[in-house]
């Protein structure tokens, strides 16, 4: 697969025609790897980290033959990053992700879910999925079982954008599920105040967990064009403010863009890795961006 | 600009759909879904919606095509208006100035009618007089003084002629197209029955506003016409024929039959001569009984005067046709001179000539020696034997008797083959066309052997050549008279032409053909346009001439609009014309009111009985009689409305579509 066709592959609007989440994982997560793989400049790399015991079932391309041929026993290679990772996905299934074009905002990151998703069992990662609005919808908690990737798909499949968003009441539930150390992917347009982010965040960053915040954002939200005045309806709270087009130009834009400031400085603040994904770019810079933070990370 | 059907104006209230469309279709802001109103500020202070139309360009085209579709169906007409005295109407009188309008007391009818016609106009109306017998006259100008109507009016007097109403109605018509305002017509008139066309759809004139008609007859008028016919076969008695007919001015539809429960009227015919009576005739009569009497023959005087007077001896209503003055007409035969300018003529084709011409009975030969001696003198007529027409010059005493206003058949004996040998040849081609009536003469018998080719002028006429395209007998065309060349010496040998049966019609027709062109009438009807021979002088019965001399020169049409004996005088002597009263006039039977009346509504087939049925209208006048009265005499507009309608209906679709599409791409 070229680049240039991987590249077309990874539209948004392309994705959404494909089936299901699971071939749209696929078809990200190859199309990225296979880019990957011929870039010569990609800095992933697979580095020997240990050997262990070989154990049915596992790949035959990573038996080291070397060892076996002088020992008699089969060992298995591992490699920096294959150490099991629990990852765990929190998708933000709020109303006001319902929104943005060519897809919506809640089935980009439903896509980047999903493609996360599929490479963390690619990576033999534990795998956990939350859906929150105002509270966590939906939970599964992180697992290596085979069958973690199938159930991430079918809830990310039937879950739709819902009510109003409460990131801080949503994270605080979540908390006391995440046990173990690992990673927390939190997919969501952070329509929040900076200091209700950062005192959702923050715990969790205090806990051990690597955070990175994907900030899904439409055109139209960034920067909106109006040619008349009109009545704008909050997604969420259902408040309907009539705005001219020439506040929308001006005053919006700079509000706008001193909360996104705010969040992106909020994360890096508390060390987390802060990714804008907008709804009309391709998946694979949004992907490269996690595995360069999990390649940082490996070393 | 007005409009002839103002109610389709109605239609312009759809114009509101458009300006509700436009205006009022975004009262309110146009509410749209947004993530957050976090960052969203109220417009300040709240919004006074300024309302205002949208798309303004697609909305004034919806409104122009609208308001030209109603004006479409309305009709907008502009009505033309004339330049000068502003007059609003023009209101004409057409006075019936025919022979019928001396009866009674119908021009004194006809005067007190225009005097109130032009009382009771309207205010700011142009008049004008018009008079009408078989033609149409401007007795003024169009004018708004009263007075100069009076004048002309005080001037005119009824004529001798026949009364057409649909010459009338055809002039008025195209005298109303013409106009920049509407005519209004007044026609007075006796409504006299004989006086309706015999193609009745020229009585429909649809430009006219208006028309309404003034009766000026009188049901007490009774007339008596007489007609008479005066010959002599032996110059010696004169033989007379009387035609007395009596007509009443009845509104019966059919006044022929003889109305025999009336008393009748006994009326005397007297026939004289100056002042000698040479005999009475008495008639009784009824109302519309036509007599005709040939009375005993009276004994032409010895002074050789022709004329006789005869007229009644009562009085009627009409006295114009109560009297005439009649030549006696002389049976006397054609002359035809028999000759040739250069040598003797064969025998047998003299003989063949003049039994040819003589078979009739109504020509005398004069085949002579010194026949040719006659031709500018007596003679009208002649068959001249000539060897050959060298370079097409005609020897001069030809063409001096042609000049004169003879007719002449030339035998050009062109050739000397009279070899039997040669090869015979029958009649090709035969111009059936010709007045000759060549196609009805059978040549199937005749046959030429040895004929020489005769050459043709550009404007000679082939009227009979042979099966090998000899020509056989052509017209050659001559300033006066007629010239015909035969193409056979007659003499029996170069062909069989003489001995046929061909022949003998032939000759007929000549003689036919040379009496009929340039003969001059002996009768015409006053009012009727006579066409006269070159180098003529008519005298009128006053005995002054009635042409300058200049003009006497050129072959002319002459209308005789007076009665009585007129002289025709040309190289060959004089002639006397009779010009009588036209018989139609003579018939006093009117239109009954229901036919005026549809006459007035322009609606010829509501009269009972219908004047004419519908289906004989014409196409065209029954479509253009169906419009209302102001229609016809206004510019409408809808040739330029249509195409305009169109037009708009184009552009709004393509701004419309246009502006949808770039919405659409917008959303």
């Amino acid at each position: 697969m070229t680049t240039n066709a991987a590249s077309r592959l990874l539209k948004p609007e392309v994705l959404a025609r494909l089936g299901t989440l699971e071939l749209v994982a696929r078809t990200v997560v190859d199309g990225v790897m296979t880019g990957l793989h011929r870039s010569p400049h990609f800095g992933f790399s697979q580095e020997f980290a240990e050997y262990r015991a070989y154990n049915e079932g596992d790949d035959l391309r990573f038996v080291d033959w070397n060892v076996y041929a002088r020992t008699d026993r089969a060992y298995i290679k591992r490699f920096q990053g294959e150490t099991n990772t629990a990852v765990m996905l929190l998708l933000d299934a709020s109303a006001s992700m319902n929104f943005g074009s060519p897809v919506s905002k809640f089935d980009q990151a439903r896509f980047l879910v999903a493609a996360m998703a599929y490479l963390t069992r690619k990576q033999h990662d534990a795998l956990g999925v939350a859906v929150f609005d105002s509270k966590v919808r939906d939970f599964h908690p992180t697992s290596a079982r085979p069958d973690s990737l199938a159930r991430t798909f079918s809830l990310l499949e039937r879950c739709e954008a819902g009510e109003g968003t409460d990131i801080t009441e949503a994270l605080a539930g979540l908390r006391a599920n995440l046990t173990r150390r690992g990673l927390v992917v939190l997919v969501s347009d952070l329509y929040a105040e900076p200091e209700a982010l950062s005192a959702a965040l923050q715990p969790l960053s205090h806990a051990g967990h690597e955070l990175v915040v994907f900030h899904v954002l439409d055109k139209e939200e960034i920067e909106p064009e109006l040619k008349r005045v009109s009545a704008l309806r909050d997604l969420e709270s259902g408040e309907t403010v009539v705005v001219e087009p020439a506040f929308l130009r001006a005053g919006y834009r700079s509000k706008f863009n001193a909360h996104c400031d705010a969040v992106e400085s909020l994360c890096t603040g508390l060390g987390a890795d802060y990714v804008r994904l907008h709804t009309d770019e391709p998946l694979d810079t949004a992907l490269q961006s996690y595995l360069r933070f999990r390649e940082r990370r490996a070393r | 600009m007005s409009v002839l059907l103002p109610l389709y104006l109605a239609g312009l209230l759809g114009l509101a759909l458009p300006w509700a469309l436009h205006r009022f279709n975004n009262t309110n802001p146009e509410e749209k879904p947004f993530p957050t109103a976090r960052f969203l500020e109220p417009a300040q202070p709240p919004v006074s919606r300024k309302h205002r139309l949208r798309y303004r360009t697609l909305f004034a085209l919806r409104v122009l095509a609208l308001t030209v579709l109603c004006l479409l169906f309305a009709e907008p007409v502009i009505e033309r208006f004339l330049m000068t005295d502003r007059a609003s109407v023009l209101q004409v009188i057409a006075v019936d100035r025919s022979l019928s309008m001396q009866a009674g007391d119908r021009w004194q009818k006809a005067k007190a009618a225009v005097r109130e016609t032009i009382e009771n106009r309207g205010e700011g109306d142009a008049l004008q007089l018009l008079a009408f017998d078989s033609q149409l006259s401007l007795m003024s100008e169009v004018t708004q003084d009263a007075e100069i109507i009076r004048k002309a009016m005080a001037g005119l007097e009824p004529g001798q002629t026949h009364a057409d109403y649909g010459v009338l109605m055809q002039r008025l018509d195209h005298l109303a197209a013409e106009s920049d305002v509407p005519l209004s017509v007044t026609i007075i008139s006796d409504a006299q029955r004989s006086s309706l066309p015999s193609r009745l759809n020229t009585m429909i004139a649809t430009r006219l506003q208006s028309l309404s008609f003034i009766d000026t007859s009188s049901s007490t008028d009774i007339n008596y016409s007489l007609a008479a016919d005066v010959r002599t076969s032996d110059d010696v008695n004169a033989q007379i024929s009387l035609v007395v007919a009596s007509s009443q001015a009845t509104r019966a539809k059919d006044n022929n039959n003889a109305d025999t429960t009336a008393e009748p009227v006994r009326r005397t015919v007297v026939v004289s001569q100056g002042d000698k009576v040479i005999t009475r005739e008495t008639f009784d009569m009824v109302p519309g009984q036509r007599l005709t009497r040939v009375l005993d023959p009276i004994p032409l005087p010895i002074n050789n005067t022709t004329l006789f007077e005869i007229a009644f001896a009562e009085t009627d209503s009409l006295a114009g046709d109560n009297a005439l003055t009649s030549n006696v007409r002389q049976s006397s035969p054609t002359l035809f001179a028999v000759g040739s300018l250069e040598g003797q003529v064969n025998e047998n084709a003299r003989v063949f000539v003049s039994t040819a011409l003589e078979a009739s009975g109504k020509v005398e030969v004069d085949d002579s020696g010194n026949a040719m001696d006659r031709l500018t003198s007596d003679i009208r007529h002649a068959v001249i034997f000539i060897p050959s027409v060298e370079n097409y010059v005609l020897p001069p005493e030809i063409a001096k008797f042609l000049d004169a206003g003879g007719n002449v058949l030339l035998i050009v004996a062109t050739g000397s083959s009279s070899d039997k040998n040669a090869k015979s040849e029958m009649t090709g081609l035969v111009d059936n066309a010709h007045p000759l009536a060549l196609g009805d003469i059978d040549w199937a018998g005749t046959r030429f052997h040895g004929l020489s080719a005769m050459p043709l002028k550009d404007s000679d006429q082939l009227l009979v050549e042979t099966s090998d395209h000899i020509p056989l007998l052509i017209e050659r065309a001559t300033p006066r008279g007629i010239l015909l060349l035969l193409n056979d010496a007659l003499d029996g040998e170069r062909s069989n032409l003489p001995f046929q049966p061909a022949f003998v019609a032939l000759m007929q027709n000549v003689l036919q053909y040379f009496n009929a062109t340039n003969s001059i009438p002996q009768e015409a009807i006053a009012g009727d346009q006579v066409n006269l021979p070159a180098n003529v002088q008519v005298l009128d019965p006053d005995g002054k001439p009635m042409f300058a001399l200049a003009d006497t020169g050129a072959a002319r049409s002459l209308v005789f609009e007076r009665p009585g004996l007129h002289t025709v005088v040309d190289s060959h002597g004089e002639q006397y014309l009779s010009v009588i009263t036209d018989p139609r006039e003579s018939d006093l039977s009117l239109l009954n009111i229901k036919e005026i009346k549809a006459w007035e509504q322009r609606d010829l087939s509501s009269a009972e009985p219908p004047l004419m049925a519908d289906k004989e209208v014409e196409p065209s006048a029954r479509s253009t009689s169906d419009r209302q009265q102001a229609r016809s005499n206004a510019s409408g507009m809808w040739r330029w409305l249509l195409p305009l309608l169109v037009l708009l209906m184009v552009c709004e679709s393509l701004f419309a579509n246009r502006r949808l599409m770039v919405k659409r791409d917008g959303a």
